[in-house]
């Protein structure tokens, strides 16, 4: 409905009168500055092809939706120009916590290339730490990046007040340290938990505020008095009341249970999930001469030491909440020659904190004289390495070989890396966030043509 | 590099250079916040939930859940219309505490002195509004940080002017593609002075009967008298600016947290851009239960004078 009355508008005649009324000024004056055209609001310079505009509609069309929902009737590349923060964030669609994923090929590339420049502007802001220096010296790039934003998302939301929120985040952060000291995500959670703390519908207040008021002194009970408590009410006998009390509150947790949560869910994984030897993800491979030398070269060996027969692995992880698939998993897009959206990336330590350098094919087992087994990785690179080796193992390759895959010993891989937005306390700040789009897989091809 | 909120320059100068602050190592900072929740995920019924967290605890604490205090709700069939009043319960509390307050030591063998400080409010968009007395998103002077002033366009005023902030000399001040030229420096920054200067006005104005309405209604109105006129709604600016005066530039009333004199409420705000949600105010009814607000952390508060224990009243 909305759409339809910005068209309505679109066709205004006195709109258009303004506008000729506009263009016949030499100078602009500062009102007609202020004042912005709906026309070159509403429609942006982007255009898709036929195929991309198809493909698009096609898929959104069949989107699952819950029922009743207004966007069911709405094509929403059809109207590319109008497009909304809504729309958008059908785009960016969120998976799990803090992952993003982005339907790259629906959108052109200048727009896309703007909104992973946004979601940087928001992940610069939101870092653990704050360098002062780094900063100072990027303050104009991510301004201009802001600009871009402006610029290149059609319809109001470009210039909405979030946009320069983020302007005066940037300061408060200069100001009073990192945001994660004072957003108001904890606040947030606070009022969910308060939420879940109510009790009677009928007086939703006075239950919240009752059962919170009993929750903190249990809290207090448990941290600040925990030693009172404990003198007294040890030296009971055993299977009395009093000792039954005590072992009662010395199995509570401390603050929400943290200590329950941390022995039930067992500490985070930190590698690649292990090889499995079962008949589902295990298939048989036949190494070519090229690839036993490379593997021969890996492992101090002759080439002829190395056996023809390998096993092959594919494996599924769940990297902050999202399924993270080997290659094979996903044949459909490995046949493309493309990369697809829930693929394990390899990220390596670059200058501007992580980099994503290429794509984890498959887990191979290789067998070689005397009984000797390695578990290698497989990777496919895109970018060229800095440095060397040993970062996570891997070599320096071009990024032209990026067809023939890599063998990396399995102990150089490092964890995997998801997509964490908010820092954990205490955590090193190795935890990134990975677009895995086409994108790279389009330079890469740019690059290749140059 | 600053690791955390204790190495900020403004926590220096708020807190390090604070003698009275630094008095005592029992003195306790905090972090006001509030926000509505729905408790039933349907309806317009709200609570809002004053509350506080401490900012001088080990980091892992202080983004603790548990140790949030909960200071009060102010709950109603509609988000409320302002909640200056309630805050100045929190405000003469923080005075209070300002001047000191005595307690028992953790292990109870001697007394301590301490004071209390506010030092940061953060809230989100509307909740900002509401927290500091000030228009803030779809309001012509919507930033409460700053002066900059939108232009309303497509139902909504737009900000965007990202260019003034760059250099005078920056090429994508005068880049085509980003439509005409700008050539305005940034904008002007809200002090605490023309704040209250602003305030001050939007309250005489109230004084002389002119209703500091939201800007939605202002336009509903204004698109109303309009109908006749204009067929749409087009991109001029003037006609539908709100009512106030110019230059309460987006104030709406005094703050109440202003009474704390210590307390500079325009630059320790933080803007969150959470969530925006509708404006609209109803009749408020309040509980505000003000449980031992420090009771949490040091063992025995009950020599606190007077006792805020529970306090309870209902306005209409």
């Amino acid at each position: 409905m909305k759409l339809l009355k910005d068209e309505r508008k679109l066709k205004d005649p006195s709109l258009k009168k303004n506008k000729r009324a506009r263009d016949g000024d030499d100078v602009p004056s500062s009102a007609a500055q202020e004042e912005y055209d709906a026309t070159s609001v509403l429609r942006g310079p982007f255009k898709l092809s036929q195929a991309q505009q198809d493909r698009g509609d096609r898929k959104y069309r069949e989107l699952p939706l819950p029922p009743g929902s207004i966007r069911r009737a709405i094509r929403p590349l059809a109207h590319l120009g109008s497009m909304n923060i809504n729309d958008i964030q059908r785009f960016i669609r969120t998976n799990g916590p803090g992952g993003y994923h982005l339907a790259a090929t629906d959108l052109p590339d200048e727009q896309l290339q703007t909104l992973i420049d946004f979601m940087d502007c928001v992940h610069l802001l939101t870092r653990p730490e704050v360098d002062l220096v780094h900063m100072a010296t990027i303050r104009i790039d991510w301004l201009e990046k802001m600009a871009r934003v402006e610029r290149d998302v059609p319809g109001p939301e470009g210039k909405a007040m979030v946009n320069h929120g983020l302007i005066e985040i940037w300061q408060a952060v200069l100001e009073w340290g990192p945001l994660w000291t004072h957003w108001t995500y904890i606040f947030e959670r606070f009022l969910a938990s308060l939420t879940r703390k109510m009790t009677n519908r009928a007086a939703p207040e006075r239950s919240m505020c009752d059962n919170w008021c009993m929750s903190a002194s249990l809290d207090l009970m448990r941290t600040q008095l925990r030693g009172q408590l404990d003198g007294v009410l040890s030296g009971g006998l055993p299977g009395c009341s009093k000792s039954r009390v005590h072992a009662k509150i010395q199995s509570l947790g401390g603050l929400n249970g943290a200590r329950a949560r941390a022995t039930k869910h067992g500490p985070a994984t930190r590698s690649f999930p292990k090889f499995r030897a079962t008949s589902r993800g295990h298939s048989l491979l036949c190494l070519s001469q090229s690839d036993r030398s490379d593997v021969a070269a890996l492992l101090g060996l002759q080439p002829d030491q190395v056996q023809q027969r390998a096993e092959r692995f594919d494996c599924k992880c769940f990297v902050g909440g999202v399924a993270r698939t080997t290659g094979a998993m996903d044949a459909a897009t490995v046949a493309a020659g493309k990369f697809g959206c829930s693929s394990v990336f390899a990220v390596a330590a670059g200058r501007a904190g992580q980099e994503v350098i290429g794509k984890i094919k498959t887990f191979v087992r290789v067998f070689a004289a005397g009984d000797v087994t390695a578990d290698l990785v497989v990777a496919a690179f895109f970018l060229p390495m800095v440095n060397p080796p040993r970062s996570f193992g891997y070599q320096c390759v071009d990024n032209r070989t990026i067809s023939a895959p890599k063998f990396v010993l399995r102990g150089d891989v490092g964890a995997p890396v998801g997509c964490v937005r908010s820092p954990r306390l205490g955590d090193p700040p190795h935890v990134s966030w990975v677009i895995d789009t086409h994108w790279s897989d389009k330079r890469w091809k740019r690059e290749l043509q140059n | 590099m600053l690791r955390s909120i204790i190495d900020s320059p403004g926590w220096a100068n708020n807190i390090l250079k604070d003698p009275v602050f630094m008095e005592s190592i029992f003195s306790i900072a905090l972090a006001y916040s509030t926000d509505g929740v729905n408790p039933f995920r349907s309806g317009q019924y709200t609570l809002w939930p004053l509350a506080f967290k401490v900012l001088n605890l080990p980091p892992a604490l202080a983004s603790s859940t548990a140790l949030i205090i909960l200071g009060g709700v102010v709950h109603g069939p509609k988000k409320p219309k302002t909640l200056q009043a309630y805050q100045l319960l929190i405000a003469d509390e923080f005075a209070a505490g300002r001047r000191g307050l005595k307690s028992t030591s953790p292990c109870g063998n001697y007394t301590i002195h301490f004071s209390t400080k506010l030092v940061l409010t953060t809230a989100d968009g509307p909740a900002n509004g509401l927290m500091l007395n000030q228009q803030t998103a779809n309001a012509a002077w919507g930033c409460i940080k700053c002066t900059i002033m939108g232009t309303y366009c497509l139902h909504r005023q737009l900000y965007g002017q990202v260019r003034r902030y760059l250099p005078l000399d920056h090429r994508y001040r005068v880049d085509p593609s980003f439509g005409t030229p700008e050539i305005r420096p940034p904008p002007e920054k809200r002090t605490l002075a023309t704040t209250r200067r602003h305030a001050a006005y939007a309250e005489l104005q109230k004084a002389a009967g002119l209703k500091a309405a939201t800007f939605t209604e202002r336009t509903q109105v204004a698109a109303r008298t309009h109908t006749h006129t204009h067929t749409h709604t087009h991109t001029c600016t003037r006609t539908h600016q709100p009512n106030l005066h110019p230059t309460c530039q987006g104030g709406k009333g005094q703050c109440s947290l202003d009474t704390l004199d210590y307390f500079n409420y325009i630059e320790a705000s933080m803007i969150d851009v959470v969530h925006n949600m509708k404006e609209s105010w109803r009749k408020v009814s309040v509980v505000c239960v003000w449980v031992l607000l420090f009771s949490r952390l040091l063992v025995d508060c009950i020599s606190l004078e007077p006792p805020y224990h529970c306090l309870s009243l209902h306005t209409s």
